[in-house]
């Protein structure tokens, strides 16, 4: 699926939050989203479903979003919220199944077919073995991983994350990133919102970065992840070096009291300079 | 995976539907003239089919059979399971587990009408008993004024409804009062009206409910797919393509039909509605394609029971079978509460 968007506005009340935002998204593409807090990446991302009403051009494959009916556009656009809420009580394949909603008829109910697709989410998100846990018996990373298994059992294609891999530890972050390439590699467009510059860089094709509501910097992660804009965007000091496999952008922290940048007592005793 | 869990719910409703045959043949067994389950089912043959099964009974037992035990019966059944179902349905709708049928003002505005019916001996043409029509009328028209006093633009918040709910509730409860104060010599007859009763059954009453309840149950039990979608909250629900506002106004109409439809025909039962969906959705999870059908059965079972006991427990005077309701449900209640909060771990 392809997007379209143009100057778009949006405001809570009177207080404007998107000012102007224009972008594109391609079938098979990665675009990261990043920007400090309050930027307004996830109003974004409720815009683009219409969840919210924003001013300006947003169109779905030349659609515009609020002329699509919203059952036409589950089928095609999913989104795995900040905070996912998930129904307390309901099993983990319980919820995944719900993610077959805008497949099914009001009649129906989940065929083989269903429990299929919902079985292959809930594998590429590993959570597989947690299928028949109940929700609140999961921990947050694992909660974290069945909001996107549900969003996958819509069998999207476009796919809207924000910040998939906040509660994720070292190996599920790298899994989840894995199993998105895999995704976009099947045609899938990816808009992505994540804190972690890092991993932001490692998947991205294209970042669009975000200040107060406006795309301050965007290009390919290297011309947009650099020392000068992040110390703009983020009032942060740090280093920017090329990853030695990939040559992608790292984010370093700055090391050393001359910046000031942290608190005394939590810089590490033995560290060889 | 999915089949197993779907046979053993089948299994588990046809149980219960077989529990619910066993109470209501207890049920019209037992009473101050016991008729015997093997004579109730003579009856009934003998009185479907002309000269059937012979039988030697006292003369008396037919009539009570059919014009008192039965209905009564029947129209416990039928409300338990209204007011169960629409208690659930309330829950899932406004994600409240504290939801219960009587939630948008119903109760407040079916007493208004009735006890006005009662104070005043007012009656109906065509037949028609001024109490219950004016006690749906009250319960549809407390309902919707909640609605109306709810709505921003084109959604009604959730806390809003609540909050608007127990306000004009306890309005429309003074006013009741006021009513039951000033009429004083027919204050017996509200207040018993007001307990809930099953004590004027009829199949007339029966048949002036069910039309009412029947497709409202089916719209709910249809939707219960959808139910489930909207616990995942607004936007989520509104993610998976549902169509939220639209979903919630018709759920709540058909919720409320059934809730005014039981109201008109049998008074203010409390518990119901509250106890039995969570002790079913304690028992047996949250899937509410399970827990409506369920609800339905488990209450129109304790109805049945309760009005039994209501009838049965003390040979000289009926109580209201909303005490009793009360008496059983609040304990159980607060032992399911008890167990939940040991689940908790807290
Ligand atoms: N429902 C709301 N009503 C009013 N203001 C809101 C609402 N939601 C967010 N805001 C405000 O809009 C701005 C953007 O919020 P948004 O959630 O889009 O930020 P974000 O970029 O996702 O931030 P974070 O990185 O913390 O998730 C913030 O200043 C926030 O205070
Ligand atoms: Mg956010």
């Amino acid at each position: 699926m392809n997007l379209l968007v143009r100057d778009l506005h949006f405001a809570y009340g009177p207080k404007p939050v998107l000012n102007g935002i224009s972008f594109t998204l391609a079938a098979g593409q990665v675009l990261g989203v990043l920007g400090p807090n309050g930027s307004g990446k996830s109003t974004l991302l409720r815009c683009l479903t219409g969840a919210l009403r924003a001013q300006g051009t947003i169109e779905w494959d030349q659609r515009p979003v609020h002329t699509i009916p919203r059952l036409e556009l589950a089928k095609k656009v999913a989104l795995v919220p900040q905070n996912p809420h998930l129904p307390e009580g309901f099993t983990a394949l319980e919820v995944v199944l719900l993610g077959r909603t805008p497949h099914l008829k009001l009649w129906d109910s989940e065929g083989p077919k269903d429990l299929a697709i919902c079985h292959s989410a809930l594998e590429r998100t590993s959570t597989l073995e947690l299928a028949m846990h109940r929700v609140e018996q999961l921990s947050g990373g694992e909660r974290q991983r069945l909001a996107l298994a549900l969003a996958l059992a819509q069998e999207p294609e476009a796919l809207l994350l924000d910040e998939p891999t906040a509660h994720l530890d070292l190996h599920h972050q790298l899994a989840t990133l894995d199993s998105i390439r895999t995704l976009v590699q099947s045609g899938l467009a990816v808009l992505l919102v994540m804190h972690d510059l890092n991993l932001a860089t490692s998947i991205c094709d294209y970042i669009l970065l975000l200040c107060q509501g406006a795309v301050r910097y965007q290009g390919p992660p290297a011309e947009v992840i650099t020392e000068a804009h992040v110390r703009e965007v983020y009032g942060a000091e740090v280093m920017v070096v090329p990853h030695p496999q990939s040559g992608e952008p790292v984010v370093l922290s700055q090391r050393s009291g001359r910046h000031g940048t942290r608190p005394p007592g939590l810089v590490a005793p033995r560290r060889s300079r | 995976m999915g089949y197993y869990l779907r046979q053993q719910r089948w299994a588990t409703l046809l149980g219960g539907l077989v529990v619910l045959g066993l109470a209501a043949v207890l049920s019209t067994a037992v009473g101050s003239v016991p008729i015997p389950p093997g004579a109730i089912w003579r009856l009934l043959v003998g009185q479907l089919f002309p000269g059937g099964i012979p039988g030697d009974f006292p003369r008396s037992w037919a009539p009570i059979l059919l014009q008192v035990r039965l209905p009564r019966v029947a129209l416990a059944g039928v409300v338990g399971a209204a007011l169960a179902v629409a208690g659930a349905s309330y829950q899932g709708l406004f994600r409240n587990p504290l939801a219960d049928p009587y939630l948008l003002g119903v109760a407040g505005g079916a007493s208004v009408g009735a006890s006005l019916a009662l104070a005043f001996g007012l009656t109906l043409p065509f037949g028609l008993g001024a109490t219950q029509v004016l006690a749906f009328a009250g319960a549809l028209g407390a309902a919707l004024a909640v609605y109306l006093l709810a709505r921003v633009g084109r959604s009604a918040p959730v806390v809003t409804l609540l909050l608007a709910g127990v306000a004009l509730g306890s309005l429309l409860t003074a006013v009741t009062s006021l009513i039951l104060i000033l009429s004083e010599d027919r204050a017996q007859i509200i207040l018993a009206w007001l307990l809930g009763s099953f004590g004027t059954a009829s199949w007339e009453r029966v048949g002036t409910a069910l039309p009412y309840m029947v497709p409202a149950a089916l719209a709910l039990l249809v939707s219960a797919r959808l139910l489930n979608a909207l616990q995942l909250g607004d936007e989520g629900a509104l993610h998976l393509g549902i169509e939220i506002e639209r979903l919630k106004f018709w759920l709540m109409v058909a919720t409320t039909l059934l809730v005014a439809a039981a109201v008109s025909v049998s008074g203010l039962i409390g518990f119901v509605g509250l106890l039995i969906p969570h002790a079913v959705r304690l028992l047996w999870g949250p899937d509410y394609r399970f827990l409506l059908p369920m609800s339905a059965l488990a209450g129109a079972i304790f109805l049945m029971a309760a009005d039994t006991a209501a009838r049965t427990l003390f040979p000289q005077a009926e109580l209201p079978v909303g005490v009793v309701t009360a008496f059983c449900g609040a304990p159980f209640f607060l032992y399911l509460l008890r167990q939940r909060r040991k689940e908790l771990g807290a």
